[in-house]
């Protein structure tokens, strides 16, 4: 934790840890939530099972009375068993897209969290090893200022990639994203669709055949 | 046989009032969980450096704001067309039957402990030799015991009128289907008009 929160000399570094380290934690809850949501619209649609098979097993054909009654809860049976295949789909459509992408973005942020770490790990080797340097007798002096040179070159590598890196990230993560937001929209659009259809076709012919 | 059919239907009533309120309580949870996801999208697009994909999370938070509505207005839907009418016919059978059943079985103790009164008065009248007094007192007796004969079946007189009311029971149902479609594909078509509002925000991203 210390080094986590330890100072950058580099202002563009800083910020970055500064970012990285908010967008991290909030990615990784929406992750989380959406998760949540996948969780509840299954067991919504276990319930709307259970209810479906319960009002199947109303079946009763003692008088024509209970016949008609069973025939009324077989319909909502049916009705109900489509609601239940539209929440299935709809939780699959959340996983499969749009659960998928923040989990990946989650993974990214976590990943660049840990090279700046390291090179946060570097930074704090090299201000030990100056301080180490400026505090040498003489004759250990040439020694510690060649170490400081290839902590220096080591520590300059890591920075020089790590720009890179993180340059390319804020490139590739915003397609990622809205490659991921684009079709988890267009999943869940075409079955609206899809449901709407089926749920006015049940409401037309319950009309058609209640009205005789 | 027609109280074998009344408890069956009681038992099955109470059944399936039990699937719909489980229904209805995960319905809300959905609606909760919407909530908090589309909280957590409204920061993150905060956090956001980007303009384009930052514009789109937020967009996100609140369609999935305007789902949770959805969700609760279906729930509402669940517990009013349904639930509430399984449950009124659930209370209105518990009510009847019990009542009755209780009803019933205080009159026939009545009857009985007033039966065995009039048979010690019989008994008595037979010692004390007044045959007129006697032929009235069996005439009594004769009538109590045709009455405890016919009464528990004349208590169910209230559930037969509950029977003869299942093509009310039926006509009901059949207006909740159809309230009920009405609901669901008004909700899909909101879906649909959210859906084809946020789909240009996200391929706007650049």
């Amino acid at each position: 934790m210390r080094k986590e929160s330890h100072k950058d000399v580099d202002n563009f570094f800083q910020n970055e840890r500064n970012k990285n380290t908010n967008i991290a934690a909030l990615s990784k809850v929406a992750t989380e939530k959406l998760l949540d949501v996948v969780m509840t619209e299954q067991k919504l649609a276990l319930a709307c099972g259970h209810f479906s098979t319960s009002l199947h097993l109303c079946v009763n054909q003692d008088d024509a009375a209970a016949v008609a009654f069973s025939k009324v809860c077989l319909k909502l049976s049916d009705v109900i068993e489509a609601v239940k295949r539209n929440l299935e789909k709809v939780a699959s459509n959340n996983l499969s897209t749009l659960g998928l992408g923040l989990d990946l973005e989650s993974r990214y942020q976590e990943a660049e969290k840990e090279m700046l770490f390291r090179r946060t790990c570097k930074l704090i080797e090299l201000e030990t090893v100056k301080k180490g340097t400026e505090k040498a007798k003489a004759n250990k002096r040439e020694v510690m200022e060649a170490f400081q040179k290839a902590v220096e070159k080591e520590f300059n590598l890591i920075s020089s990639v790590a720009k890179q890196e993180i340059e390319r990230f804020h490139c590739s993560h915003v397609n990622v994203l809205k490659n991921f937001l684009i079709g988890w929209c267009e999943v869940q659009l075409n079955t609206a669709k899809e449901f709407a259809e089926l749920y006015s076709q049940h409401l037309e012919a319950c009309r058609n055949m209640y009205s005789e | 046989e027609k109280q074998q059919q009344f408890e069956n239907l009681d038992v099955q009533l109470r059944k399936l009032h039990a699937s719909v309120e489980s229904l209805v309580f995960n319905r809300k949870e959905l609606s909760v969980n919407t909530a908090s996801f589309a909280k957590s999208a409204a920061m993150l697009g905060n956090s956001e450096d980007h303009t384009a994909l930052s514009r789109a999370l937020s967009q996100l938070a609140e369609v999935e704001e305007k789902i949770d509505q959805l969700h609760q207005d279906q729930a509402c839907a669940d517990f009013y067309l349904i639930s509430e009418l399984l449950g009124d016919y659930v209370r209105l059978i518990t009510a009847g039957v019990f009542d009755q059943r209780m009803k019933t079985w205080a009159k026939c103790q009545d009857a009985q402990v007033m039966l065995q009164r009039k048979r010690e008065a019989e008994a008595k009248l037979q010692h004390a030799n007044k045959p007129d007094k006697l032929q009235q007192a069996k005439d009594e007796i004769r009538e109590r015991v045709f009455a405890l004969a016919v009464k528990p079946n004349a208590g169910f007189s209230d559930l037969r009128v509950f029977f003869s009311s299942q093509k009310d029971r039926v006509k009901d149902f059949r207006v909740v289907i159809i309230k009920y479609l009405e609901s669901l594909v008004h909700t899909q078509q909101q879906l649909i008009k959210y859906w084809e509002a946020f789909l240009p925000e996200a391929k706007a991203i650049s």
